[in-house]
């Protein structure tokens, strides 16, 4: 064993019901550093996480922490060990200022039991210096962006002052430079000596963050590497076990002459202001833009679900006036949002209850609901996206990122859209699943379906939109075609500079 | 795999857990051996007799709180529906089609105004409906001028109380029998029901599947308050009189009577079938204790101990499932 061994697990097992986790897995890392474990979904990456972390414990398998064996049947019991874990789901109260949720508690007291609020500010005030960290540690956490709330997560990590830090997906829900700050977080904690375990799906930050990457596949260990010796084509063979040479297909034939959608002068409160565009036969229109520019505004005003909605919207040259969801969907405007979980999802029911949610009229016996065609479209469905599940009637919350996806788009489907709307369509789903998504994009443009996609991952967004459309403060930037796209051209826009 | 098959057809009848059932059985043979006759035909007529006034009752509240809702004004529509059918009917046939005109009109109104506080000024359904309540009972006092008088018609009394139907029983159980089918059905088979577990499950989710939320919230509690108003006329015509205190334990154990039947108190999980059986459960249960006369004060603790102990139950079950 290294002597900068900090953690050491060997033939780690998990098993949920008959279903394997993790089997045999052996996991070290060191101190100082940045170490990535990648997989992709349903690969047993969170499960180990998971049991590092103290929400889960293993069945089989030793846990050497600084060379001692260790067994953690919580995740306070993990923290005491120094163990923390930065959840993809934040963890903080809303209701709380930062400082109050930072120091959560562990408040410095004085001797009469009493909050000592001026120890509390100073203590802050250093952690923040020293990570150059900016947060108003007066605000309330609600009103703060995703990111600041991130930032104020991990400072109350920090302040407890852990040998290892777990974060899990933590850059899913940031654009490009709220990202680069969170780097800068994470190299200067490496530099404070600490260990950082670090999962996410976008393959250049792996590269340019990690010192060692541990790939795992289909419940086992494929190897650790380190990431010098690495590149992409050797990263995402080990991650699925063959090479993809493009994970983007072909674009259409793009017909000019047949605009499929269309909005106008659109605008939703002070968010999206006076936006026009239209989507023609054949062609996927990407929006862009930083975290909190208008996108998801614009998305869910066309899809009615904001109030104070203005300006016009056709479809296939006929002005549609959509003033509830039910509306929008009437008339061929589907989407699918950004929060699969919350917003796309009923968790607790079945794959064909999900599917049939947002079409149930269409499949009806006179009063009644028609089971046989439920079923058949639920068959058809798992079919054509190739959802994988055991069988219609489990519950969706069984399913992997990916699949649970793949149920909400067949949802959208079912309503036969004439324009669907994809706000994130791949955050948090591994590449296998993202290749199958655009496939389906691809092909669905191909039949007439006009599509839009919301993304902050710029990857994503070269690779599939044959234009892109770049939002700064609500109001369009820059559209560029797709020789024009590249991460620079859309950031400047992004920024305002188009 | 068999056993796992049962269990959910059980779930899918019931709309809820097998454990109710079991529960229930347990008690049946329990009272048989404490209680020599209690499975005789007369007083099963008698317990279902009783079952089916709570029963219209809880069909209200089953629909509230699988949108994710509560309806705590159902004791005051039965005790104003009370004052107002004994004044109005005063023990003549000839006044019941007008007065269920005004009472079915009462449980409208009454729904439809929950409805509009819960939706359009989102205020949490348990405040406005036990705010609506309040305002029912100070009407219900107005309306009586403290003194409920009146007497229900003699029809009405025959239906409720008579045990002419198959020998046994009442054209109120047959009543709420066919009621029973029709909830299970509606709730099971058609795009509404469908949409109240979804609404009840994730609002937002059933809002970006283009479900039309007010509507079926609207219709939730409106139906909720008709039930109240019918459960209302059928108690006037088993006791025959008015009382300011009618309905008073009505809320409470139509809401004891769901959940004890399965259906999940945070919503979009259960069903009415449950209701059914949590609702014989709790007949039983009086009808046991006041046999055994064991005080109203007993009867009481023993239902608060049972509902805790039940959703206790079902949180674990709920835990396991993950």
């Amino acid at each position: 064993m290294n002597a900068d061994t900090i953690l050491d697990m060997q033939k780690i097992s998990k098993h949920f019901g008959g279903v394997i986790a993790l089997h045999e897995v052996d996991f070290s890392c060191r101190v100082n550093e940045i170490h990535c474990i990648a997989g992709e979904n349903g690969a047993g990456k969170s499960t180990l996480l998971k049991i590092i972390s103290g929400l889960l414990s293993a069945d089989h398998g030793q846990m050497f922490l600084h060379g001692k064996e260790v067994q953690f049947k919580s995740p306070h019991e993990a923290q005491k060990h120094g163990i923390a874990m930065v959840y993809q789901e934040l963890t903080l109260i809303p209701e709380l200022t930062v400082e109050e949720n930072i120091f959560l508690n562990i408040e410095p007291k004085n001797r009469f039991s009493i909050i000592d609020r001026k120890k509390v500010s100073a203590q802050l005030a250093h952690l923040m210096q020293e990570y150059d960290i900016e947060l108003a540690p007066k605000a309330v956490v609600k009103t703060l962006s995703i990111a600041q709330q991130q930032m104020t997560e991990i400072l109350k990590i920090l302040v407890r002052n852990p040998n290892i830090i777990i974060l899990d997906e933590p850059t899913s829900a940031l654009a490009q430079g709220e990202v680069e700050k969170l780097f800068h977080i994470m190299r200067t904690m490496k530099e404070r000596g600490k260990t950082l375990l670090f999962i996410s799906h976008r393959l250049d930050e792996i590269f340019s963050i990690t010192d060692r990457v541990t790939v795992l596949k289909d419940s086992r260990l494929v190897g650790t590497y380190e990431t010098k010796d690495l590149d992409h084509g050797k990263l995402i063979r080990a991650m699925v076990g063959r090479s993809l040479t493009s994970i983007f297909p072909k674009p259409n034939e793009i017909d000019i002459e047949r605009t499929v959608f269309a909005v106008e002068s659109f605008s939703v409160g002070n968010k999206v202001k006076d936006v026009s565009f239209s989507v023609y036969h054949g062609e996927v229109v990407g929006i862009a833009g930083l975290q909190g520019h208008g996108q998801t505004e614009l998305l869910n005003g066309i899809a009615a679900l904001m109030s104070h909605t203005v300006g016009k919207i056709f479809i296939n040259g006929e002005q549609v006036v959509a003033n509830t969801p039910w509306d929008a969907i009437r008339a061929g405007i589907a989407l699918v949002p950004v929060d699969r979980k919350t917003e796309g999802l009923l968790l607790e029911l079945s794959v064909k209850d999900n599917l049939a949610l947002a079409s149930l009229d269409k499949r009806k016996n006179s009063l009644f609901l028609d089971r046989k065609a439920e079923r058949s479209f639920a068959k058809e469905m798992v079919g054509r996206l190739s959802i994988k599940c055991a069988g219609e009637q489990v519950a969706v919350k069984n399913l992997s990122g990916g699949n649970q996806q793949k149920v909400v788009l067949g949802k959208e489907l079912g309503i036969e859209p004439k324009v669907l709307l994809f706000n994130e369509p791949t955050r948090g789903i591994d590449i296998e699943a993202k290749s199958e998504f655009y496939a389906i994009m691809r092909k669905l443009t191909s039949e007439g379906v006009g599509i839009i996609v919301v993304s902050s991952d710029l990857m994503e967004v070269i690779g599939i939109c044959d234009r892109v459309i770049v939002l700064y403060e609500g109001k369009v930037s820059g559209i560029l075609a797709k020789e024009e796209m590249s991460e620079e051209s859309i950031m400047r826009c992004a920024v305002g500079l188009g | 795999m068999e056993l796992k098959h049962r269990n959910m057809l059980v779930q899918k009848i019931s709309g809820s857990n097998y454990l109710v059932g079991i529960v229930l059985l347990l008690m049946l043979v329990g009272a048989q051996i404490i209680i020599p006759g209690f499975l005789g035909i007369r007083n099963v007529g008698n317990i279902l007799k009783v079952a089916s006034f709570i029963g219209i009752a809880a069909i209200g509240q089953t629909l509230a709180i699988l949108i994710g809702g509560i309806d705590m004004s159902i004791s005051n529509v039965i005790t104003l529906v009370n004052i107002v059918t004994a004044q109005m009917m005063v023990g003549d046939n000839a006044n019941i089609p007008l007065t269920m005109i005004v009472i079915l009109c009462i449980g409208v109104v009454v729904g439809c105004i929950n409805a509009f506080g819960i939706t359009y000024f989102k205020i949490p359904p348990i405040v406005m409906t036990i705010g609506m309540g309040t305002v029912l009972q100070g009407i219900a006092l107005l309306y009586s001028k403290g003194a409920p008088k009146g007497n229900a018609a003699p029809l009405l009394r025959h239906l409720v109380n008579e045990p002419k139907v198959f020998g046994f029983t009442t054209w109120v159980v047959v009543f709420w029998v066919v009621l029973a089918a029709l909830v299970i059905v509606v709730l099971r088979m058609t795009a509404f029901g469908r949409r109240v577990f979804a609404i009840g499950n994730n609002r937002t989710t059933a809002r970006f599947s283009g479900i039309r939320i007010n509507q079926i919230i609207f219709t939730c509690y409106i139906l909720s308050g008709v039930f109240a108003a019918i459960t209302g006329v059928i108690l006037t015509g088993y006791t025959g009189t008015a009382s300011a205190e009618a309905g008073a334990q009505y809320s409470m154990n139509s809401i004891v009577a769901v959940v004890v039947g399965g259906t999940a108190i945070t919503g979009g999980r259960g069903g009415y079938g449950g209701t059914i059986l949590g609702v014989i459960i709790l007949t039983i249960l009086n009808n046991i204790l006041t046999v055994m006369n064991i005080p109203i004060s007993g009867v009481m603790i023993a239902q608060g101990l049972i509902i805790i102990v039940m959703v206790y139950v079902y949180g674990k079950e709920k835990a396991k499932t993950w």
